[in-house]
């Protein structure tokens, strides 16, 4: 093992975090939203929207996170050039960052992902939380706002965490498409002198470092949320 | 005299089970009627017509002048006919991410746009009435059901409903804890409030009811004064079922 590598490595590699969790971090607060919207959405059954929704997720948890971004790598920048040709405008795509591509690979995953994990917590709200509501006169808007959804996010919440480790890991995956997040620049830094494993083992304890940070902030999150479920203190 | 609250012609089927074959009901102002009769004869789910929780498949719904066609109708005429009356159910259903307290106020201030202070004060006065003054900043699950029962009782007041329906209040409830509920929903048939109660407790029903109503198979088989129905029914089916509860109970008590 290299250790003069590492050290000097070391720093330059936590530069990267920043991007990391910056797609990280946009990703779960889009995708997320839409997942929350797939996930109302397939609940209550609207026409049309419904089987659009579930043809969404299925496909999108078919297909590998690589796969996904080339094809949001090779294939948006074309279809985007056609359009603007079609219209008389022409966009340059060689200008949008390559991070950009795999933000919108990893927002569609989240968005398939989340939406499953929403649409159960909302089936494990009890339906009399939902009466409940409407027999004081709320309307479903109000009740869906303050009485389900702080329940349903509760129940979520463990899960939501775990995707959310998921999802920062998975944004590895965003060096085919060249964005330098932490694992391609520790790669780009391991290639000179060939210290793979020196690399590796640097972006293993970042990563892992994050996780325990981001595990530790949902846990947090968890007990502030279900402070009224039964069994905890007052 | 205008009705406070008027079923007509109410059909409901769930599938191919008809539960409800064309109920009749009026309702004066100030009454409290007792729904009776056996599992499956469509009570509960008469109740739930009233205020659309189920929605009936025929008749129409009035409470207090506002009439409903089932058939027709818009969301907001459900939201507007739902905000006439307020519901007491089987399992409570407390708000469950909200303390006592706020369970109370969410009606008047999402629904009736009171000032929090305000309504937390209503709120406050109303759970001391039902003896929750100790409780209001606990969530319903550290409570016992019968607390939680009460507080749904202060969340259904508190909107000063023109109807207050009972939906099986006690069923859900230890033995042990049946007479604190009851107490609370005497005390509240005696302020006069229009209520609608369906129940298994024949006492309470002889007690607090000022018309006693019997169905069974959806339909009212009988209904009358609590003198004539719980002592003399005059209808056979009525008489059997009366005779089987009244017999149950020294069993059910062990005693």
């Amino acid at each position: 093992m290299d250790f003069k590598f590492m050290m000097d490595s070391f720093p330059k590699i936590i530069l990267a975090v920043p991007i990391t969790l910056f797609m990280a971090f946009v990703s779960a607060g889009v995708g997320w939203f839409l997942g929350i919207f797939i996930a109302l959405v397939r609940k209550y059954h609207i026409p049309v929207l419904t089987q659009i929704c579930g043809v969404f997720v299925s496909f999108m948890r078919g297909v590998p996170m690589v796969i996904l971004l080339y094809i949001s790598y090779y294939a948006l920048p074309i279809i985007l050039y056609d359009y603007g040709q079609s219209i008389g405008a022409t966009f340059d795509v060689t200008a949008v960052p390559p991070v950009v591509y795999a933000i919108i690979a990893l927002v569609l995953d989240q968005a398939a992902y989340s939406s499953e994990i929403f649409r159960s917590a909302l089936m494990a709200v009890d339906e009399g939380q939902m009466e409940g509501a409407y027999s004081v006169g709320m309307t479903r808007t109000q009740a869906l706002v303050r009485i389900i959804f702080p329940q349903a996010l509760a129940i979520a919440l463990p899960n939501l965490g775990g995707i959310f480790i998921g999802l920062i890991k998975g944004t590895s995956l965003a060096y085919y498409v060249g964005v330098y997040e932490i694992t391609a620049t520790a790669n780009l830094l391991a290639m000179p002198a060939l210290n793979f494993i020196e690399a590796y083992v640097l972006t293993t304890v970042l990563y892992e470092g994050i996780s325990f940070v981001f595990n530790k902030l949902f846990r947090n999150f968890e007990n502030r949320f279900q402070k009224f479920r039964a069994g905890s203190a007052v | 005299m205008a009705y406070m609250a008027e079923l007509k012609n109410i059909h409901k089927s769930f599938g191919n089970n008809h539960i409800l074959k064309g109920v009749n009901l009026s309702i004066e102002k100030g009454e409290v009627v007792v729904i009776l009769g056996p599992s499956g004869s469509g009570k509960t789910t008469l109740l739930r017509t009233v205020n659309f929780l189920d929605s009936a498949d025929d008749g129409s719904v009035t409470v207090n002048g506002f009439q409903l066609d089932c058939k027709k109708h818009t969301k907001n005429q459900v939201i507007e006919l739902r905000r006439k009356t307020a519901m007491v159910f089987q399992n409570y259903n407390l708000f469950q991410n909200k303390t006592i307290l706020e369970n109370v106020m969410e009606g008047l201030i999402t629904v009736k746009k009171f000032k929090k202070a305000d309504a937390e004060k209503m709120s406050r006065e109303i759970l001391s009435k039902v003896g929750l003054t100790e409780r209001c900043d606990f969530y319903p699950s550290q409570l016992s059901g019968g607390q939680q029962q009460r507080a749904g009782i202060a969340r259904a007041l508190i909107l000063d409903p023109d109807v207050i329906l009972f939906d099986e209040p006690t069923s859900a409830l230890d033995p042990e804890l049946v007479g604190e509920v009851l107490n609370t929903i005497k005390t509240v048939a005696k302020t006069g409030i229009t209520m609608i109660v369906v129940t298994h407790e024949i006492s309470f029903a002889k007690e607090v009811a000022s018309r006693i109503i019997f169905m069974e198979g959806g339909n009212i088989v009988e209904e009358g004064k609590p003198s004539e129905i719980l002592v003399n029914p005059k209808e056979p089916r009525t008489q059997q079922f009366l005779k089987r509860i009244t017999e149950q109970k020294p069993n059910n008590d062990g005693k």
